[in-house]
């Protein structure tokens, strides 16, 4: 311990002897690491999205369509053309409801309606319509109450409870706990139950394929569908003869994702019966591979947080250039330490620690500067309302590859420095 | 200025301008790279061609309400009347507003009995939607009269769809376009090109328009179009005649705007991925620079004695001066060489994550060109200092 305090005297002096290099080492490497830990951050908003479903989860879709994902393929909506394939008519929801055997099943889609708190101002209002066995397909935290109740809505007539987003509730009651409130809806008083807390920078893997503007939503029983006849945003394909809900009610137009939980072999065995003879164009996706679909961030992000990679890259070569420079400068100085009985295991060590320890600093002080920056991202680039957010995940990536840049970065002009004879550094004294 | 002492200067340094010529290829790399994704975004964020935007007015509406269909397009005739009486030079109700925030799904659409097919961005509008978006006719009529039903329902398409579909916008007129319900009728018109969804989308130019009575139960958009400098008065009557009808104004949240291009999300999306993309090119040449300068002193202090030695032996000031920029340019050159075979492949294997971000020659003679411009530069310093070392400085390390 004693040796590397030494060690740390000795390279705190030799750091302290040209302040504005010091500086410049450490902030370009600080720049460089912001950007990188701010693509991290863009990146996962939209991936990793593990733990959010329950287990034995599925989802009822259609067969690809390869003519309409290449249509999108190569574009900043890359992927786009899949999200046709995630949606149901309504006939065929209703066919599917029919099965009793899930353990939970629901339809799901969101449009935008008019409403808010009795007295305030009426604003656009998105709605989710869901059964309540949505709170058993998704994993869903809450911040206030609990989930829609299945007593509540199987009531004749159901009762008008609703559950908000995190996001929403911000909107209509400023973040506070909004449970026991009421929301108009088209005309309807719905009484708040819950409210969803939303994950810190991260879209949620049921909310993915919704537009930015509809993320901040109530969430109301299905049963009320008909009574306020919303007409979904997102249609496939877009055109139809009457676009009304009573239109949707009997059409072919898919707009309802539909959400069922198979616990065991025999129920997947029934419902994929089900599935056949209702459509044979339908199939089972797993949870599991839903999440594997989202494993990996959208393409525009992929390019970015390559891009800051290799800035990442560019500022260690920098990093080196200068501490190969500076060792180089303080030749004489070397030299007399080896002279004096320092081995090349001792200067080498040295120097590493000299790398390791601007290399992280200006990684600490990159990841302290993300903050600012991605408050930046979210104002320059309104993408999703979810604001971009550093997790203790983006803070280890980017400190373990900060410490294997350190490394490398520190590598090479300790092994030159401590290669060298200390004849030839002592010819400089 | 003999290119030998340079040669040798570097052999005798070549752990460090190995990193030079390095980091200069890094940097190009990132710079040319950053460029391209920022051209990529400025073109996705592009003023939509074919639609004279400072023009247009919108008027949306959303209901408080579901309204029963008779009743949505009983209020919705007696909407578009009254704004059609405000003095625009053309008003429509439309399905979407032009250019929205969000992309939907395009349909296919095919002439019937024809396997040739295209995918088109389309919208159900009321016969005055040509002159309300300021579409110019390439052959054909508009939208006509009162729409009629199934396949005799007028749809106007774009000059590129005709191309796709029928090769020629002639040929186009009089055939049935089958794209399944609620796109399938018979086009009537051929329009230029025009952006309905944003310009970044695929096939952006290719659009079908239906006539239709686009009402829903919830909302109605109208679209509006006059002089720019008459805008913010048509804005004005708008607000006023929706807010003095009570027909009109009953039960719905009416907001009335003059479209900003600049306001669209897609465009601000663009106009925010370009300053960062543009700050990231910044950054690294800011990068380069400094480390560079921050070192000038040290290879100068280096290279003292060679320099006096130099200056001895009868070297002028500005052959000094000349020495260290011909290095410079050398190892810049070097550099951006390496920094072209990285950049090729950091390219290609971009392209299989996202294909069109190609390399483009302008940018890559930008890039190179302010790479080189940051070399002389970072270089001018450190020259100036060893042309300020006087010859006796040579003796003092002998």
């Amino acid at each position: 311990v004693s040796g590397l305090l030494y060690d740390l005297r000795l390279v705190g002096k030799s750091l302290r002897r040209d302040p504005r290099f010091t500086l410049v080492m450490v902030v370009s490497q600080a720049l460089a690491v912001s950007l990188f830990a701010t693509a991290l951050a863009t990146g996962r908003r939209y991936s990793a999205m593990t733990g959010q479903l329950a287990p034995d989860v599925y989802r009822v879709e259609r067969a690809p369509m390869p003519a309409l994902e290449s249509f999108f393929n190569g574009t900043n909506y890359e992927g786009f053309g899949s999200f046709a394939t995630l949606y149901v008519s309504r006939p065929i929801a209703r066919a599917l409801a029919a099965d009793r055997a899930p353990a939970a099943q629901t339809p799901s889609f969101v449009a935008a309606l008019a409403g808010g708190p009795p007295g305030d101002e009426p604003r656009r209002l998105p709605v989710r319509f869901c059964e309540p066995d949505l709170f058993d397909v998704i994993r869903a935290d809450f911040q206030f109450g609990g989930p829609l109740r299945r007593d509540d809505a199987a009531r004749r007539p159901p009762r008008p409870t609703t559950v908000l987003s995190e996001m929403l509730n911000q909107q209509l009651f400023g973040g506070a706990d909004s449970v026991g409130r009421t929301v108009r809806i088209a005309g309807i008083d719905f009484e708040v139950v819950g409210v969803m807390r939303q994950r810190p920078g991260k879209v949620h893997l049921w909310d993915i394929g919704i537009s930015p503007e509809n993320l901040g939503y109530a969430v109301v029983p299905f049963a009320f569908a008909d009574a306020l006849r919303p007409v979904p945003w997102i249609i496939w394909p877009p055109a139809f003869d009457d676009p009304t809900w009573a239109g949707l009610d009997d059409s072919s137009r898919s707009f309802m994702e539909y959400w069922v939980r198979l616990p065991t072999a025999a129920s997947r065995a029934a419902f994929q019966a089900t599935l056949a003879r209702t459509d044979p164009d339908l199939l089972l996706r797993s949870g599991d591979e839903i999440v594997a679909r989202h494993a990996h961030a959208p393409a525009p992000y992929r390019v970015f947080a390559i891009l800051t990679l290799v800035v990442v890259e560019a500022s260690v070569i920098n990093l080196m250039r200068m501490l190969l420079a500076k060792a180089t400068a303080r030749a004489s100085e070397i030299g007399i330490h080896r002279a004096l009985g320092a081995g090349r295991r001792t200067i080498f060590a040295r120097q590493m620690l000299e790398g390791v320890l601007v290399s992280m600093t200006g990684s600490l002080l990159g990841l302290a500067l993300a903050l600012p920056t991605l408050r930046m991202f979210d104002r320059l680039i309104p993408d999703t309302p979810v604001k971009l957010a550093v997790t203790p995940a983006i803070v280890g990536t980017a400190l373990l590859v900060c410490l294997l840049a350190g490394l490398a970065t520190a590598a090479y002009p300790a092994w030159r420095v401590a290669s060298v004879q200390p004849t030839r550094y002592l010819g400089k004294v | 200025m003999e290119l030998g002492p340079i040669l040798r200067s570097m052999r005798h340094h070549k752990g460090a301008f190995s990193l030079l010529v390095l980091e200069v290829a890094f940097g190009f790399v990132i710079l040319l790279h950053a460029l391209i994704y920022a051209r990529y975004y400025r073109r996705f964020g592009t003023v939509a061609p074919g639609v004279p935007i400072e023009e247009l007015v919108v008027v949306e509406r959303r209901f408080l309400h579901p309204r029963a269909p008779e009743r949505a397009r009983a209020e919705e005739r007696a909407a578009l009347a009254l704004l059609s009486g405000l003095g625009a030079d053309g008003v429509a109700a439309l399905d979407t507003v032009p250019l929205p925030d969000s992309v939907t799904f395009p349909m296919i659409l095919r002439e019937r009995g024809n396997l040739k097919a295209a995918f088109a961005w389309i919208t159900r509008a009321t016969p005055g939607v040509l002159d309300a978006l300021g579409l110019k006719l390439v052959v054909g009529q508009g939208l006509g009269g009162a729409p009629a039903s199934g396949d005799a329902r007028p749809i106007v398409i774009s000059r590129r769809l005709a191309g796709e579909l029928f090769d020629l916008p002639e040929q186009a007129l009089g055939r049935v376009i089958d794209g399944g319900p609620g796109a399938r009728g018979t086009v009537v018109g051929v329009v230029e090109n025009f952006a309905l969804q944003g310009s970044g989308t695929p096939s952006w130019g290719s659009v079908a328009i239906v006539a239709d009575e686009p009402v829903t139960e919830h909302r109605a958009i109208y679209v509006l179009r006059c002089r720019s400098d008459r805008r913010a008065g048509l804005v004005e009557a708008a607000r006023r005649a929706l807010d003095a009808n009570p027909v009109a104004a009953a039960d719905a949240i009416t907001t009335v705007r003059p479209f900003v291009f600049e306001n669209v999300r897609f465009a601000r999306i663009s106009r925010g991925a370009v300053v960062v993309l543009c700050w990231t090119g910044f950054l690294i040449v800011a990068v380069a620079l400094a480390g560079s300068l921050a070192l000038s002193s040290f290879s100068v202090t280096e290279r003292t004695r060679q320099i006096g030695v130099r200056r001895a032996l009868g070297a002028r000031r500005r052959e000094i001066i000349a020495y260290f920029l011909l290095e410079n340019l050398i190892l810049t050159s070097l550099g951006l060489a390496v920094g072209l075979v990285l950049g090729y492949g950091l390219n290609r294997a971009l392209q299989l994550v996202m294909s069109n971000i190609p390399l483009e020659t302008d940018l890559v003679l930008l890039s190179a060109g302010v790479f080189l411009g940051t070399g002389l530069l970072s270089a001018l310093v450190p020259a100036r200092r060893a042309a300020a070392i006087p010859p006796w400085a040579a003796t003092r390390t002998l």
